[in-house]
C-alpha cells in the first residue's frame, strides 16, 4: 500500500490549492421498462438483481443513475467517486459507491490508482451500467450478468504506449471484491472475493479494438445455510440402516458442496469494429473453478449493427454452454422420510441455482433522438436448458426442471449529462 | 442536424440566405497562444488530443485542451470535419472514457469568443472557432467545410 500512501500525501498537498473550477459533476442514466410472458420466471439484469418471479414487467431491471464528481488539480492528479443507483439486493451507501480513487498520471505512459475502481476484465466490464455508450439496451447477460462483482478494492495499474499505428493498453488490477448475491425470494449471501488479480491487453487500430485478459479470485464466503446441508448429507451418508446408493449418493454430493476457498478464472478474448456507420463487437470467455456451486463454461456473443443516420438496427447472437452437466436426483431418498428428501431437493437445487445453460437470438434498434440521449427498443428470444436458469429468478426446482423458451421486450432512453 | 441554430440556418438557406451565413461559418479554425512552441498542428494530432488519446504535444507539456458547449452548431461541425464522428457518436466515446476514470474532456467554453480569451492568456491552450480569429491568436490547423 506504499503506492496508496504517497499518492495520498501527494493528494492532501494539492487540495491545498483547490479551486472551485478543477471540481466537475457529471452523470448517467437509464429509464428502462422490460416486459416478460413466462409465468414463474423473473428476468435479472444481472445476478445481483432482487426479483419476483411473478412480475412479468418491471422498471427496475434495467433503470439506474450514475452520478461523478471529479476533482483535477492539475493534468498529473484526480480524485473520483462515482455512486451507481441501480436495482441490486443491497442498496447501502458503501454499496452503491462504485468506485472512490486517487490517481497518479506520472506521465503519458502511465496511470496508476488506488481505491476502488470498476472491474476491467471484459470489453466493456468497466462500463456496463453506461446504456448510452453501447448498442443495446444491455450488454448480453450470457457473458455480463453472470459476473458477479463491478469494482474491485485495491490498485491498478496501466501502461500505455504506441507502435506503429497502434495503440497498446496493458492493465493490472490487484485487490479484493464483494457483492450481495440473492438465492431466493428471501435470502442473500455476501460473495466476497480475496486477491483478485486481473491483466488485460487492449490494442487500437483505426476502427479495430481487440482485448485479451485473464482473471483469478478465491472465493472469500459461501451462503451461511451450507452447513446445515453438509451436516445433513454427512448424516444420510453415514445412516447404517440407509440403503448403499443413497449413502453413496449423499456422500457425492457433499464432497462437492462448498465454495469458500474455490479459486475462479476467467479467460477473454474481445474484438470491437466501429467506422462510423458499421459496428460489430464479439467476445469469447472460458470461465473456471474447482467449486462446481458456480457457473463455469464458455460464454460468448457477436453483435452486428448499421448506422442509418441517428436510427442504428442491431443483431445479437450469445450463448453460454455450460462445461458440467446439471446435478439430477438418482434416487428417491423417500425412504428415509420427508427430511431426507427434502434435503436431497435443496442440495440439488443448490448445485444447479448458478449453472447457466442459455442461449439468446437479440433484434434491436437505437434511435439517437438528441446529442445526449438515446431510445432503444429491443426482443429478445432466450432457450433456456433444463436446471440452466443460472440467470433467471425462478420460484422452484420443479419449474427449472424444464427448459423453456422466453422472450422479452425492452425499452430503455439512455442519457449522459 | 437538430440544434435550434441549425435548424434557424437551414431555414435562412431556404430563403436563399444559405451564401451568406454558410461561407461564414463554413471552416473551422484550430488555435493556440502566439507564443505556443507548436506552429502547425496536423489533423490526426489535433484529433489525438480531442479523442483523448494523448494530453500532450510534446514531453512534459500538457495541453489545456477547450471545448465548446454541446449545443454550439460548432461543435458539431468541428468533430464532423475532424473525425467524421457525430456529435451522439463523439458524446457517447466521451462518455465511455469519462465514466470508466481513463480521461476527462476538455473544458466546454460558451462560444468563439471565450474560448480566443482563454487561448490568448495561456500559452499551453488549444481551442477551436467558427470564425477566423483576429492577430491575438495562431490558427495552428485549418479545417475546410
Amino acid at each position: 500500500m506504499r503506492i496508496a500512501s504517497i499518492l495520498l500525501l501527494s493528494f492532501i498537498s494539492c487540495i491545498q490549492t483547490a479551486r472551485a473550477d478543477d471540481l466537475t459533476l457529471s452523470g448517467f442514466g437509464t429509464l428502462g421498462y422490460s416486459h416478460e410472458r413466462q409465468e414463474r420466471i423473473g428476468f435479472l439484469r444481472n445476478t445481483t438483481q432482487p426479483v419476483s418471479e411473478n412480475s412479468n414487467a418491471s422498471f427496475l431491471s434495467d433503470s439506474s443513475l450514475g452520478l461523478q464528481l471529479n476533482y483535477v488539480p492539475n493534468p498529473q492528479f484526480e480524485a473520483a467517486v462515482q455512486v451507481v443507483a441501480r436495482d441490486k439486493q443491497s442498496t447501502s451507501l458503501g454499496n452503491s459507491v462504485e468506485w472512490a480513487f486517487l490517481a497518479w498520471h506520472p506521465n503519458e505512459a502511465i496511470d496508476l490508482r488506488a481505491g476502488r475502481m470498476g472491474l476491467d476484465i471484459f470489453l466493456i466490464s468497466e462500463y456496463r451500467n453506461l446504456g448510452f455508450s453501447q448498442p443495446w439496451v444491455r450488454p448480453p447477460t450470457e457473458f455480463y450478468g453472470w459476473i458477479p462483482f463491478f469494482s474491485v478494492n485495491g490498485i491498478d495499474a496501466a501502461y500505455n504506449f504506441q507502435y506503429g499505428d497502434t495503440r497498446w493498453r496493458i492493465k493490472g488490477q490487484l485487490g479484493t471484491s464483494a457483492s450481495d448475491i440473492p438465492l431466493d425470494a428471501s435470502n442473500a449471501f455476501r460473495f466476497t472475493a480475496d486477491n483478485v488479480r486481473d491483466l488485460t491487453v487492449q490494442a487500437e487500430r483505426g476502427p479495430w479494438q481487440f482485448k485479451a485478459g485473464y482473471s483469478i479470485f478465491t472465493a472469500g464466503s459461501q451462503p451461511h445455510n451450507f452447513a446445515p446441508v453438509n451436516n445433513g448429507l454427512a448424516n444420510v451418508a453415514a445412516n447404517a440402516f440407509a440403503p448403499a446408493a443413497i449413502r453413496a449418493e449423499a456422500a457425492s454430493l457433499n464432497s462437492g458442496f462448498w465454495l469458500r476457498g474455490a479459486s475462479v478464472r476467467y479467460a477473454s478474448v474481445g474484438t470491437a469494429y466501429d467506422d462510423g456507420t458499421w459496428l460489430m463487437q464479439a467476445e469469447l470467455a472460458k470461465i473456471s473453478s474447482d467449486s462446481r456451486m458456480l457457473p463455469t463454461g464458455t460464454s460468448g456473443y457477436a453483435t452486428v449493427g448499421r448506422r442509418f443516420g441517428s436510427l442504428t438496427p442491431y443483431l445479437s447472437l450469445a450463448r453460454f454452454q455450460p462445461d458440467e452437466n446439471a446435478v439430477v436426483p438418482v434416487n428417491s431418498w423417500s425412504p428415509l422420510g420427508a427430511t431426507a428428501a427434502g434435503l436431497q431437493n435443496t442440495a440439488v437445487a443448490a448445485y444447479n441455482n448458478f449453472r447457466i445453460d442459455q442461449r439468446t437470438a437479440t433484434v434491436g434498434l437505437r434511435w439517437d433522438f438528441d446529442s445526449r440521449a438515446a431510445l432503444k427498443v429491443q426482443w429478445d428470444r432466450s432457450h433456456i436448458g433444463a436446471r440452466g436458469y443460472g440467470l433467471w429468478q425462478v420460484n422452484n426446482l420443479i419449474d427449472g426442471s424444464n427448459s423453456k423458451n422466453v422472450d422479452l421486450l425492452s425499452i430503455t432512453v439512455d442519457f449522459v449529462f | 442536424m437538430r440544434t435550434p441554430a441549425s435548424l434557424l440556418l437551414r431555414i435562412a438557406c431556404t430563403m436563399g440566405l444559405c451564401f451568406m451565413v454558410g461561407s461564414a461559418r463554413a471552416d473551422i479554425y484550430v488555435i493556440a497562444h502566439v507564443n505556443a512552441s507548436t506552429e502547425q498542428l496536423t489533423q490526426q494530432q489535433v484529433a489525438d488530443l480531442y479523442l483523448g488519446r494523448t494530453r500532450m504535444l510534446q514531453p512534459g507539456d500538457y495541453v489545456i485542451l477547450l471545448d465548446q458547449g454541446n449545443d454550439q452548431p460548432v461543435r458539431e461541425r468541428f468533430f464532423r470535419l475532424l473525425t467524421n464522428m457525430s456529435l451522439s457518436q463523439v458524446n457517447a466515446y466521451w462518455a465511455r472514457l469519462r465514466f470508466t476514470g481513463r480521461q476527462h474532456p476538455p473544458e466546454p467554453k460558451a462560444n468563439d469568443a471565450k474560448v480566443i480569451e482563454a487561448v490568448s492568456r495561456d500559452p499551453l491552450a488549444i481551442g477551436y472557432v467558427g470564425t477566423q480569429p483576429g492577430s491575438q491568436v495562431r490558427v495552428v490547423l485549418h479545417l475546410h467545410e
